[in-house]
């Protein structure tokens, strides 16, 4: 009698333990919040769960969501940028001019500036930091920093201090990206003094000239970082902030729940609409502007995807309702293509290209006549709402004639086997990095996305686009650069070597006493820590 | 009894030898290429030309075993896979978390495991007994992720008493000496990193020793009953208070030894629980150490950290069977 | 190596219970006070058993079907146990998720059990160097704890629910081969064993008539134990990702699943979680009866 009346008390426990969580959630009534614009206090330490933390900070080869807010956190290059209105900002440069022609620009440096370590920062020292992957050398030179690619150095003709304030950047051909590049985490300078210090393992002791330092880094767990009062626009509003690591959404989200986390944006999704329904529990969701990407690429050289028409069969099999509503907890955007709302030249109109029709698909292949069921592998990265994402997509293509294999990996291995052009079909994201639609293009780039997830090379339309993408960074006047991204999201759809699933509108889960949490770099994983401030 | 000794220790470096083949021939028959994902993660190229020739298939297998068994003759563990980094240094980190998890989850449920099983056995009254014991069973059946779970969210979330993950207050400043946080922040008088790292480790503790306490009352209960007879102590109530006390007491002394060796033996179960407990608890130990290596197909740091948790649990059994035979010579073994 | 039991000379008693007077109530009555929990547990571990067995009867749903409209639907009349983020049906996921879990632990026991068997007579009844190697090969077995052999075997020969099965079944061979070659040495040493040899009989005839019956006891209790250990085991792996695949019922992947939406739809974990803490529990129940039923004396087994 006692042992059964145990177990039944032993279960009430549990369920009772489970039912005042809810019960805690639903007797509190929602409460307006006041959200006037109040003086920012100063003062604070705000937690930040990430879903990684990469070994090393070095902006030459960093991985993951948790080192890029940290560097974007320590780090300031030449200029910033406003990523809603896509204008340049100074940075380490108070001014700059550029000719008329676009390939000769003067950076005049802010004097007095220094470094985190105490390093002064000259025109000499940003030239060295800059011209770092090109100097084997600088103590601080690893070859293989793949990240540099990114600034566009091989159109550069030469850079140069001209004096302590002053460089100089000579192009070989006109790049209308060329400023906003510099606001990538490879564009931000390392202080000399470290680049001498620790040489190839300044990725462990980064000290660059952003608003905070850092104060203690543990690679692939945490970053600690302090405000840094020197930096030039002046002393950040938070003490501290702190950067973790978590292993995944479960840790995430109880961590939230517990208190332990401020503001991540890597919580479970299916949390968004308890959390938005009741503010009482603390928590708030910013939702951030479409300015992630997501798609499905697929490997052209792989039979039979390199019959277009099964790839567009593949592209209507596909219910990105089903996708937005149960994978992302309504927090996306039915898309078009290539590029998103906020990109200059976005077209609306191939929303009625990518969308769900399964019975289309199904025709598709009969007239490619193709054998069915087409074996294919779907690799994604084994976090977040992928495996959802995947679940929904193999149902989907299986629903038509193909039979898919789900490739479940972690991180590192998803991001190498991407890379090296080694996937099927591949489910990934690319975010507006910086406001410019260049950089989401390049993914359809064949030399410089050779051998990639959807390996562009082997399309023949490769040349075609190559061309219209480099006129793109070459052409100034922006109204012709909208007119040539505008081709180029026609011919991707034409092409469709890369399916798009989604934007994502992403939720921000920010606590209440956190402030002035912006939704447009934030969206992007740009978060930019300088505008938030802690209500005390 | 010294010749038992003497052929344990000499066995031991037998036992390391095979312990460390097992897994380098098990991680080596592995389907596909088991560096496909390295050379395209690590930038440096030195180290994949390190890793490149210690898994290389192009080379032999004896080949690769007699460079596997010649680092480790020197104590060189290798490099990661996924980072570069040497293992050495991932070890002297992650070790000394899981260690220290481990020896406070032992001292929980030796503790709570003895008092309940003393509890069962001296009391008068039945229902008491089987109260007990169907708590013990109940928490030998938790599987590690379901206590961990339910931990977290009573005492973490609800209560707000302890905190959900890591191994201390990443805000705090604290100095690494030895990393095992009970001697350096004892040295350095830093109390409250003390504290703190005493808070991280309750739950992950108590989540893996809830099942061993079960293990451990159980066989508390049926080893003293084994010395007085199961209907003794019960209808022994003519007898005086302090004879019932002496033979309780040296109903426990007779208990002890198996639950030593019990205790050796569960130390395997612990340390598997602990893989399980830290990857809930986000704790930075060897348990999650593996299971990311696992999961990121990062053999070398498998390889390793595989013999290092099989050695440790080879030394203390062999330490617990050395401890039960200096109790009690009589033993015979087989 | 542990050292085990101190007396072994003396037989195994076997346990008889009065046949003629006592009134078959009473008789059950007594059985019951003294084995509830283990009838409990029987009954329960029954129930599970033949629900997992005749899955297709009793899931009222298709536990692959999606349907997106109902995700995250919390218990009702239409799905008892609510459904997923898939809108999977959850009661359906946990019947064949047993299913997936009891038809693991009992594949891996079988194999255990009769590898294990097989070493262990022919280790203590042959004796001399065939004994010898097969202990050190349990021994090295042995140096490995359970989980972390498992993990092994599963990382070399990759993931996926047949090569779990089979990492866990290799891992609790050498439980198994100790304990039925220490029963048999016993065994082995009694004079009627000696007497019957003297008269000719065949080994076989010795081990299958005088052996095997008395080996029964003591095996059932550790099977019962291993059947536990490996339910927890299997499950734990595949929490873990290391198992079954994305979308295959499994209490622990399910319990995985669930993790993230605890606060949102607890139902979705708590379920398979209890459905599996329950079936341990009473799996666990069955073994202590039998062990306090069959010999208090039977000690020698770690726990």
């Amino acid at each position: 009698m006692r042992s059964r009346v145990f177990l039944v008390l032993a279960a009430l426990a549990l369920i009772l333990s489970i039912s005042h969580v809810q019960a805690h959630n639903a007797t509190f009534q929602a409460t307006a919040q006041a959200t006037a614009q109040a003086t920012p206090q100063r003062g604070g330490t705000l937690n930040v769960a990430a879903e990684s933390m990469s070994n090393s900070l070095d902006i030459g080869f960093w991985q993951g969501f948790g080192a890029l807010h940290v560097i974007d956190s320590i780090g300031e290059g030449l200029v910033r940028a406003n990523f809603e209105t896509g204008k340049v900002l100074p940075g380490l440069a108070e001014s700059w001019k550029v000719s008329s022609d676009g390939l000769d620009y003067v950076f005049n440096i802010r004097k007095g500036m220094v470094f985190q370590d105490g390093a002064p920062i000259t025109a000499q020292a940003i030239v060295r930091s800059m011209k770092r992957s090109q100097t084997p050398k600088d103590p601080a030179y690893i070859d293989g920093m793949y990240m540099y690619g990114n600034q566009g150095i091989d159109n550069w003709q030469s850079l140069d201090a001209v004096d302590d304030n002053t460089v100089e950047l000579k192009l070989k051909k006109p790049n209308a990206t060329q400023l906003l590049v510099f606001t990538r985490p490879d564009g931000y300078i390392i202080s000399p003094k470290a680049m001498d210090t620790y040489g190839k393992d300044v990725g462990l002791h980064m000290a660059m000239a952003g608003p905070y330092k850092i104060e203690r880094f543990v690679p692939g767990q945490e970053a600690v970082l302090d405000a840094n009062p020197d930096y030039w626009a002046g002393k950040p509003y938070l003490d501290k902030i702190i950067i973790r690591a978590y292993p995944d959404e479960a840790s995430i989200l109880a961590a939230l729940q517990a208190g332990e986390v401020d503001l991540t944006l890597y919580a479970p999704f299916d949390s968004v609409p308890r959390i938005q329904k009741d503010s009482s529990g603390g928590l708030r969701i910013v939702v951030g502007a479409p300015l992630v990407d997501l798609l499905l690429g697929i490997n052209v050289t792989q039979k039979p995807l390199d019959n277009v028409m099964v790839r567009q069969a593949i592209n209507y099999a596909i219910d990105r309702d089903a996708i937005i509503q149960a994978g992302l907890a309504g927090m996306g955007q039915a898309p078009a293509s290539i590029l998103a709302p906020n990109d200059l030249g976005f077209d609306p109109a191939g929303k009625t290209i990518s969308h769900y029709d399964p019975t289309k698909a199904k025709q598709l292949l009969t007239q490619a006549g193709v054998t069915l069921p087409i074996p294919v592998t779907l690799s994604f990265e084994n976090d977040r709402f992928w495996p959802v994402l995947a679940e929904l997509i193999s149902n989907n293509l299986n629903a038509v004639g193909f039979k898919v294999t789900l490739d479940r990996l972690d991180q590192g291995s998803f991001a190498g086997k991407e890379s090296a052009g080694k996937t099927v079909l591949a489910l990934d994201q690319r975010s507006t990095f910086l406001p410019d639609p260049n950089d989401k293009v390049l993914i359809v780039d064949s030399v410089l996305s050779i051998g990639g997830m959807s390996h562009p090379e082997a399309l023949p339309t490769a040349k075609q686009l190559d061309a219209l993408i480099d006129s793109g960074t070459t052409t100034l006047d922006p109204a012709a650069r909208a007119g040539i991204y505008k081709q180029i999201q026609a011919m991707v759809l034409d092409q469709m070597n890369i399916v798009y699933l989604a934007y994502l509108t992403p939720p921000i889960f920010v606590r209440d006493r956190v402030q002035n949490v912006d939704t447009q770099g934030t969206a992007a994983g740009r978060v930019d820590f300088r505008g938030i401030w802690l209500k005390q | 009894m010294g010749v038992y000794l003497l052929r344990r220790l000499l066995w031991l470096p037998i036992v390391i030898w095979a312990v460390s083949s097992l897994t380098f021939f098990a991680l080596r028959i592995i389907p596909g290429n088991p560096i496909e994902s390295v050379r395209d993660q690590i930038t440096d190229k030195s180290q994949i030309a390190r890793i490149e020739a210690e898994w290389g298939l192009d080379q032999p297998v004896y080949v690769q075993y007699v460079r596997f068994m010649g680092d480790l003759l020197h104590g060189d563990l290798g490099i990661s896979m996924s980072s570069g980094a040497p293992i050495s240094v991932l070890l002297f980190e992650r070790i000394p978390p899981t260690v220290e998890l481990t020896f406070v989850a032992m001292i929980i449920s030796t503790t709570l495991g003895i008092a309940a099983g003393v509890v069962s056995v001296a009391t008068r009254r039945r229902s008491v007994d089987n109260v007990v014991r169907i708590v013990a069973i109940t928490g030998m059946s938790m599987p590690y992720f379901w206590v961990a779970i339910f931990l977290i969210i009573v005492f973490s979330i609800l209560l707000k008493w302890a905190p959900t993950s890591g191994r201390i207050d990443a805000s705090l400043k604290y100095t690494v000496i030895t990393n095992f946080m009970f001697i350096d922040q004892v040295i350095t008088g830093n109390w409250l990193a003390l504290g703190s790292w005493l808070r991280h480790l309750v739950l992950p503790a108590t989540a893996i020793g809830i099942t061993s306490t079960g293990f451990v009352a159980r066989l508390t209960r049926s080893a003293m009953l084994e010395e007085i007879g199961s209907d003794y102590v019960r209808t022994a109530r003519s007898k005086g208070l302090s004879e019932r006390t002496v033979t309780l007491r040296h109903a426990l002394r007779n208990a002890l030894l198996p639950i030593l060796t019990l205790q050796g033996l569960q130390f395997g179960a612990l340390l598997g629980g602990a893989v399980i407990t830290e990857a809930v608890f986000a704790y930075p130990g060897m348990g999650r150490l593996l299971l990311d290596a696992i999961l990121s197909r990062d053999y070398s740091v498998v390889q390793a950290a595989v013999i290092v948790v099989a050695l440790a649990y080879v030394v203390v059994n062999l330490l617990v069977d050395i401890l039960a035979i200096a109790v009690d010579p009589r033993i015979r073994v087989n | 190596m542990v050292p085990i039991v101190k007396d072994a000379s003396a037989p195994l008693p076997v346990k008889q219970l009065p046949i003629n007077s006592i009134p078959l109530v009473k008789r059950l009555s007594r059985l019951w006070r003294k084995y509830s929990l283990a009838v409990v547990g029987g009954v329960f571990f029954t129930i599970v058993l033949i629900v997992s067995v005749f899955a297709p009867t009793f899931a009222p749903y298709d536990p692959m079907t999606l349907d997106l409209k109902s995700r995250l639907a919390g218990p009702s009349a239409a799905h008892v146990f609510g459904t997923d983020n898939l809108g999977r049906d959850v009661l359906s996921r946990v019947i064949y998720g047993g299913r997936t879990v009891l038809s693991g632990a009992f594949a891996a026991l079988a194999m255990s059990f009769a590898i294990g068997l097989s070493i262990g007579i022919i280790a203590g009844y042959k004796g001399g160097w065939l004994d010898n190697l097969f202990m050190r090969l349990m021994d090295i077995l042995l140096s490995f704890p359970s989980v972390l052999l498992a993990i092994l075997i599963v990382t070399s020969l990759g993931a996926g629910q047949t090569n779990v099965v089979i990492a866990i079944g290799i891992a609790q061979i050498p439980i198994f081969a100790r304990l039925v070659r220490s029963i048999v040495l016993i065994l082995v040493n009694q004079e009627y064993v000696a007497a019957a040899r003297s008269l000719g009989a065949r080994d076989r005839t010795i081990i299958f008539s005088h052996i095997f019956p008395n080996m029964i006891p003591p095996m059932l209790v550790q099977a019962t134990a291993m059947l536990a250990i490996g339910i927890a085991t299997l499950t734990a792996l595949n929490f873990l990702g290391l198992g079954v695949e994305t979308g295959t019922p499994d209490w622990g992947m399910m319990v995985a699943d669930g993790q993230k939406l605890l606060f949102d739809a607890p139902h979705v974990a708590f379920f398979p979680g209890l459905c599996l803490v329950l079936t341990v529990l009473s799996v666990n129940f069955i073994g202590d009866g039998l062990r306090d039923h069959l010999d208090p004396r039977l000690r020698n087994q770690a726990g």
